[in-house]
């Protein structure tokens, strides 16, 4: 074989490798697993909003080693102009495969949450089942009695739209008022000069 | 001889010859600059056409980031227009004699910045087409419905508030320069007039309706700022659910308007040489008056940041991380050193207190105070509300376009306004110089014991 045969082969070879290889290595990459875990007590708990709930995730490798220093994202599946998720936040696993990160509740009424491993060349990908949490409003602590103001609420627009024409009908009065009162005295001074 | 404040001419005929000088002095010189202007104004027709055909999307808006650039222009524009005619009403109302030569310009300033400043509430839209609903199917609980009211009223009322003052002055224009004018203008001129010859009843009435304008137009120009700051107040937006926000728009308005008034004047009485009638008083007298309101904006700005960054709660911290340290922290900076600072130190100090340093100064401030209006509507936008992903805000070419364009118009707009109306109040002058003469002759009889002493030439 000429060398330059063998130039070629190396060429086809690294190009073909380079093309090949993520697929080699991700082949060759560990599976692993990963299952979310919540310390709050879910799937239904009570809740004020603004409470802070703590999302938890242990990456592990399929035959239960914790994989560590890899990235977690967590998501909220939401059915906003349909599914889609939105990101809680990426948090890098410790040593014990478990990572954690926080999620504030700004109102009542269900929520879906999973965790993803993207996958790199060593470990393969991964995604959490969806996990359910209903939140439900909690009793007010502070005893306050409702005062109904509609009837005020329903009177401003009006009152702003009356102070609104006063402005406008003053401006017009004097406007009208100079208009017809200037000219007048000029006619009756007679002509100019005189 | 006459005390130094009097201006050398006093009469009717010369201050109307000097008060009409942008009228008779066109010339290439004219045509050059507004050519300048009117190229920027094209461009940024152009980008606006060019985001009708195309939609919002030309622009940098996301669906977090739905106000930017266009919603501090309307705040900026029509915060200068507001500053201009509260200054003209403050000192008109308070009988501040040096308030004579500047106040048209203030007048005609704060109409040209109301209109261009509106057009944004159009210009932010995207189906301005839907514009009409405003009046086919308000609701009442909608902040823009108010807004809309509160701006239309107000613009009639500065329209009202130019116009009257000029009655007089254009009395004097059509009959000292109307003739060597002629056409259209003689015209515009004998109708505005209604007919004007300075007798007592035309003057009570028009004076009379100055002061009851002059009283209406600041509580509503208040009105119109505080509508303003309420359509941010009302939401639930970290940083802008505030409820010192009204008046923080207000004092904004007054310093960027005063600011703005510097420049206008300062620009026109050297392109005219009406160094005569706008002294170097002028100048220091509104430099103070944007120190004051300097101040008090810092004074509530370091308020607003004291409480809200003491307490710093979970949504408050990303907020002010990103003003003070983040990615709008070289706005926030900029608008501290560059708009609230440098000038502070120009007005200060005496060597830089002259009419070019307190232009400097105004012109620092007018920028500051618009890159501050950016600070306030961007970073809240950018902050997340439903999920934890902050969206951020890339101004387009369109929007630049179209800001350049609107900037340039106020000078053109005001332009081609003193190029048919006089750039002076020639009345209010002329009344102020009888006024500083007579004052002058009690003093020089009382000193030297004679008899009155007549006006040298007489008044009128």
């Amino acid at each position: 074989m000429t060398a330059r045969r063998w130039s070629v082969l190396v060429v086809v070879f690294a190009l073909s490798m380079s093309v090949a290889w993520p697929a080699i290595a991700h082949a060759a990459a560990a599976p692993t697993k990963i299952v979310m875990q919540t310390p709050n007590a879910l799937p239904v708990q009570k809740s004020d909003p603004q409470s802070v709930m703590v999302l938890g995730a242990m990456l592990s490798t399929a035959d239960g080693k914790p994989v560590a220093n890899q990235k977690v994202e967590f998501l909220m599946v939401t059915d906003i102009l349909g599914k889609t998720q939105a990101s809680v936040g990426t948090v890098v696993s410790d040593s014990g495969g478990s990572a954690r990160t926080t999620f504030v509740v700004r109102k009542t009424g269900p929520y879906q949450f999973t965790a993803k491993f993207a996958g790199n060349d060593a470990f393969g990908p991964s995604e959490s089942p969806v996990l359910k949490a209903d939140f439900e409003a909690l009793p007010s602590k502070v005893q306050t009695q409702l005062v109904d103001l509609r009837q005020v609420g329903g009177m401003l627009p009006w009152a702003a739209l009356a102070l609104g024409l006063a402005i406008w009908a003053v401006l017009i009065v004097v406007l009208v008022r100079v208009a017809v009162v200037v000219p007048r005295a000029a006619r009756g001074a007679g002509p100019r000069g005189a | 001889m006459v005390s130094l404040a009097i201006p050398q001419h006093h009469e009717v005929s010369e201050i109307t010859e000097v008060a009409s000088r942008p009228i008779l002095q066109g010339g290439i010189r004219f045509w050059l600059i507004a050519g300048f202007f009117a190229i920027f104004v094209a461009a940024g027709i152009g980008a606006y056409a060019y985001q009708v055909m195309h939609g919002l999307g030309v622009t940098g808006y996301n669906d977090s980031v739905f106000w930017a650039v266009y919603e501090s222009n309307l705040v900026a524009f029509i915060g200068i227009s507001y500053g201009g005619a509260v200054t003209s009403a403050l000192l008109r109302l308070a009988g501040a004699g040096w308030r004579a030569p500047i106040v048209r310009m203030a007048e005609a300033m704060a109409l040209v910045s109301l209109c261009v400043g509106a057009l944004f509430g159009i210009i932010h839209l995207g189906r301005p087409d839907r514009l009409l609903e405003l009046f086919t199917r308000p609701h009442a609980t909608s902040p823009i419905v108010w807004d809309f009211l509160a701006i239309t009223t107000y613009i009639v009322a500065t329209v009202v508030f130019l116009y009257l003052p000029l009655i007089p002055d254009l009395g004097a224009v059509r009959d000292f320069v109307g003739p060597r004018v002629g056409g259209w203008r003689l015209r515009v001129y004998r109708i505005l007039a209604l007919g004007w010859r300075d007798l007592p009843v035309q003057r009570r009435i028009v004076e009379q309706s100055m002061t009851v304008v002059a009283i209406v137009i600041i509580p509503l120009a208040v009105s119109v700022h505080s509508v303003l700051a309420w359509a941010f107040g009302v939401t639930v937006r970290v940083g802008w659910h505030s409820t010192i926000l009204a008046p923080y728009f207000v004092v904004a308005a007054l310093l960027s308007g005063v600011a703005a008034v510097i420049l206008v004047v300062y620009a026109f009485r050297r392109a005219y040489h009406l160094e005569e009638y706008i002294t170097v008083k002028q100048f220091r007298y509104l430099s103070y008056l944007m120190l004051a309101l300097g101040l008090g904006y810092l004074y509530l700005t370091i308020s607003e940041m004291l409480t809200e960054s003491y307490v710093l709660d979970e949504q408050t911290a990303p907020l002010l991380q990103s003003m003070l340290i983040g990615s709008f922290s070289p706005f926030f900076w900029f608008f501290l050193i560059v708009g609230g600072a440098i000038p502070t130190l120009l007005v200060v100090l005496p060597w830089t207190r002259t009419p070019a340093g307190i232009a400097l100064a105004a012109l620092l401030t007018v920028v500051g105070m618009w890159v501050k209006r950016l600070v306030i509507v961007i970073p809240p936008l950018e902050q997340p509300v439903f999920d934890r992903v902050a969206r951020g805000y890339q101004v387009s070419i369109t929007e630049i376009l179209v800001t350049l364009g609107a900037t340039a118009a106020i000078p053109l707009l005001l332009m081609l306004f003193f190029r048919v109306f006089p750039i002076l109040s020639i009345d209010e002058i002329h009344e102020v110089a009888e006024e500083e003469l007579a004052a002058h002759h009690e003093r020089h009889e009382e000193f030297t014991g004679r008899g009155p002493v007549r006006a040298e030439g007489g008044v009128r």
